[in-house]
């Protein structure tokens, strides 16, 4: 029986892990071809599991509840099918090849299934995996999946190793290095400089990126300004796939208008609110001050330290302050495209509030050739499923 | 009738029995006349020197906003002076700017607030960077304000020795420096004041460089420099303040003079912190003259009835700031 995979710390630095002698008894005793297909079998069992029972992580595990982090969880299971599995392993060539015998996977994001995610694409290659968490990390939602997995297949789920440290312990960063033979890390431009300087293997890096959406000039439905609502506030505006400016088509009074009806659909966003601390407070509160000083912002509307709508004269990315505050611009769409083909490196992802099938579609288009490689329709930018190819790159080969 | 800095001279110097209340709400209209970028938060916050009706209600800017804007109520060209905080993670640092009244007004106020506390006898040493290799640092401006005899300048080998060669004089030493400044100085050896000395610690350690609990770090000035806890002050200021607080002892609390009052603001509330609960400190400096009077700062603090505070750390989300880098910067060129 696999004992809890979820381990506070390493116990002896000094002697590597075993992950490699374990992947090489399992290659024994299966040729990589039936490894593979083990794997994929495995996780789209555990998906349809964890769809069936609905399992959650306690609340208390991670700074997010249930009902929000589920938003994202379902698109995601809902694509593990063992079809859709194949496709991912198909589309980027990958089948009956094998990624690195073991990869470390470095989790400084916040955002609870960065980790489930990563962890399976380095099963869809038959990799080992040893997994770092932040010292306070996102275990909960990790420890469901890697339940479901051990309760599946043993053997797939020996292939984990999960661990959180603050990643000031220096002992055991040179562990994880000399225990791997790739690290892919997700964090901020500090983490991956620090984590590049120090790891002695190839690093992958998924770095700092936030989000955006588009209100061209269409009639725009309810939903539709509730579905950004929702890409805004879902994780407190803290995930790579958080909204922080909203482009709006169209000349200042519309995007006074805009601003008005986001600010009507984020009251109204049924998603809960995070608790109010003083840090929060103090933050927001500081935040608001400095743009009510500044001569091009123009505060439209606030609730609590929730969120912020902020017209602002520069028709740029920018990123959000603190807690909730997004910016609403304006411009043409030749102006928008143009700003977001400058900004792409910065941007995850791109949400559209429009009702236009038509119209949707030219500017799915137009956004896909400045380089951005999620874009969708306003409500579905926190909910990607396993074939997003997250920064442009596949995500399997890179794993080789 | 006097001009608005005439009349704060006189409070400060004792010449006046004017109220706070009357000249702090002077000073606002007077900062929401000239001064753009604050002139803009109070419109937002509805608060004008029509509307407001106490001392209390007159609008704070954080302290960020001294990175942000320019914060004077005189074209930049007419100012007289600019001081500069030291920053640690953010590439802008604040910049405070003065004018001729307001800088003359502040050299007054600190130096009738320093000796309102502590001896004009005693000798004066000061463990940070010389006003003129720091013309920026209102640290520095300040010490030399106070005819601080000697500057550690970057070589703090040679400043122990000569702060050693002082000791034989019998008459009291007062130290005034950064911690940094004071341990590193003590790293090279301790030194035995003369009786009656005091020390001055200010800015803390600013996360940059190793940080001790403030009990070691007292017990290293006491046991380091053979001074008692009741001769080791700490001050509190900022570069985005003129005035400046002190407190005494360990255990001590900070107290200001009688021209700036604080308040601890529970964020979430916007209103004071409960008598005991913390909060997040909010001062109201008259001679902030050419700037703005009152200030948000992200530093948590439990306050008394008197309005003297003892500090709790900062908000979580707060950079770490203050004097204490200029020096160890400094230092660390050399």
């Amino acid at each position: 029986m696999v004992k809890v995979i979820v381990k506070p710390v390493v116990a002896d630095t000094s002697v590597p892990s075993d992950m490699r002698l374990r992947r090489a008894e399992l290659l024994r005793r299966y040729s990589f071809i039936k490894l593979q297909k083990l794997a994929v079998e495995t996780i789209a069992s555990a998906a349809e599991a964890w769809l069936a029972t609905r399992a959650s992580a306690n609340d208390d595990l991670g700074p997010f509840p249930s009902s929000m982090v589920w938003i994202s969880l379902e698109p995601l299971l809902r694509s593990l099918t063992e079809r859709d599995l194949w496709s991912l392993i198909d589309s980027e060539g990958m089948r009956d090849i094998s990624g690195r015998d073991v990869i470390g996977h470095i989790i400084a994001s916040t955002t609870p299934l960065v980790a489930v995610t990563s962890i399976i694409r380095a099963l869809l290659v038959g990799s080992g995996s040893i997994v770092k968490l932040p010292g306070a990390g996102p275990g909960g939602w990790l420890q469901v999946f890697l339940n479901l997995l051990i309760a599946t297949n043993e053997d797939i789920a020996s292939l984990i190793e999960v661990y959180a440290w603050p990643r000031t312990d220096e002992q055991r960063n040179r562990w994880l290095y000399n225990s791997v033979d790739l690290v892919v890390v997700y964090g901020d431009n500090h983490t991956i400089a620090s984590v590049t300087s120090q790891s002695r293997v190839p690093v992958v890096p998924y770095g700092h990126r936030i989000s955006a959406a588009v209100i061209p000039f269409c009639s725009v439905q309810p939903e539709q300004y509730d579905g950004l609502a929702m890409d805004i506030l879902m994780y407190d505006q803290g995930g790579c796939l958080s909204v922080h400016t909203v482009f709006v088509e169209g000349d200042l009074e519309r995007v006074q208008q805009q601003a008005q009806k986001l600010s009507d659909a984020l009251s109204r966003c049924p998603l809960p609110s995070p608790a109010e601390t003083m840090e929060r407070s103090a933050s927001v509160n500081e935040a608001r001050s400095l743009l009510a000083m500044d001569p091009a912002a123009d505060i439209a509307a606030t609730e609590g330290s929730r969120w912020t709508v902020v017209v602002y004269e520069e028709s740029d990315l920018i990123v959000s302050a603190t807690h909730g505050i997004v910016y609403v611009v304006h411009g043409s769409k030749a102006g928008i495209i143009e700003v977001v083909k400058k900004s792409s490196s910065r941007i995850q992802g791109v949400s559209l509030a429009c009702g236009g099938d038509l119209a949707v579609e030219n500017w799915i288009s137009d956004l896909h050739e400045t380089g951005i490689s999620y874009v969708c329709r306003a409500g579905e930018l926190q909910s990607p499923n396993i074939h997003w190819r997250e920064d442009g790159r596949d995500l399997l080969r890179s794993l080789v | 009738m006097e001009s608005l800095p005439a009349r704060i001279v006189s409070l400060v110097l004792g010449k006046s029995d004017e109220d706070f209340e009357t000249l702090i709400r002077d000073l606002f209209a007077y900062q929401y006349a000239h001064n753009a970028p604050y002139r803009r938060l109070c419109d937002y916050a509805g608060m004008t020197p029509e509307t407001v009706e106490n001392w209390t209600e007159v609008p704070a800017v954080p302290a960020q906003a001294f990175r942000r804007f320019d914060l004077s109520c005189i074209p930049i060209a007419s100012t007289a002076a600019v001081f500069f905080s030291s920053g640690t993670t953010a590439d802008r640092s604040s910049k405070h700017w003065f004018s001729d009244e307001s800088l003359e007004l502040y050299e007054i106020s600190l130096r009738t607030n320093y000796y309102s506390r502590f001896s004009r006898r005693d000798r004066l040493f000061a463990v940070m960077p010389n006003p003129l290799d720091a013309p920026h640092s209102s640290l520095s401006h300040m010490l030399g304000a106070l005819d601080a005899e000697e500057f550690a300048g970057n070589d703090l080998t040679d400043f122990r020795i000569r702060l050693m060669a002082a000791t034989e004089d019998s008459r009291p030493i007062t130290l005034f420096g950064t911690a940094f400044g004071l341990m590193e100085m003590l790293s090279l050896g301790s030194v035995q004041l003369p009786l009656g000395s005091r020390v001055i610690e200010t800015g803390g350690f600013k996360g940059r460089y190793r940080e001790l609990p403030r009990d070691e770090f007292y017990h290293l000035l006491r046991d380091g420099l053979s001074v008692a806890d009741s001769h080791c002050f700490s001050e509190y200021g900022m570069c985005e303040l003129t005035s400046q607080f002190y407190s005494q002892g360990e255990a001590g609390s900070f107290s200001g003079p009688r021209w700036i009052r604080t308040r601890c603001i529970d964020p979430i509330t916007g209103r004071d912190a409960k008598s005991g609960s913390y909060g997040l400190l909010r001062h109201y400096d008259l001679t902030n003259l050419n700037s703005v009077g009152v200030l948000q700062t992200q530093d948590r603090a439990v306050i008394d009835d008197d309005g003297n505070f003892s500090l709790r750390g900062r908000a979580a989300d707060a950079e770490l700031r203050g004097c204490s880098l200029t020096a160890e910067e400094l230092w660390s060129r050399s």
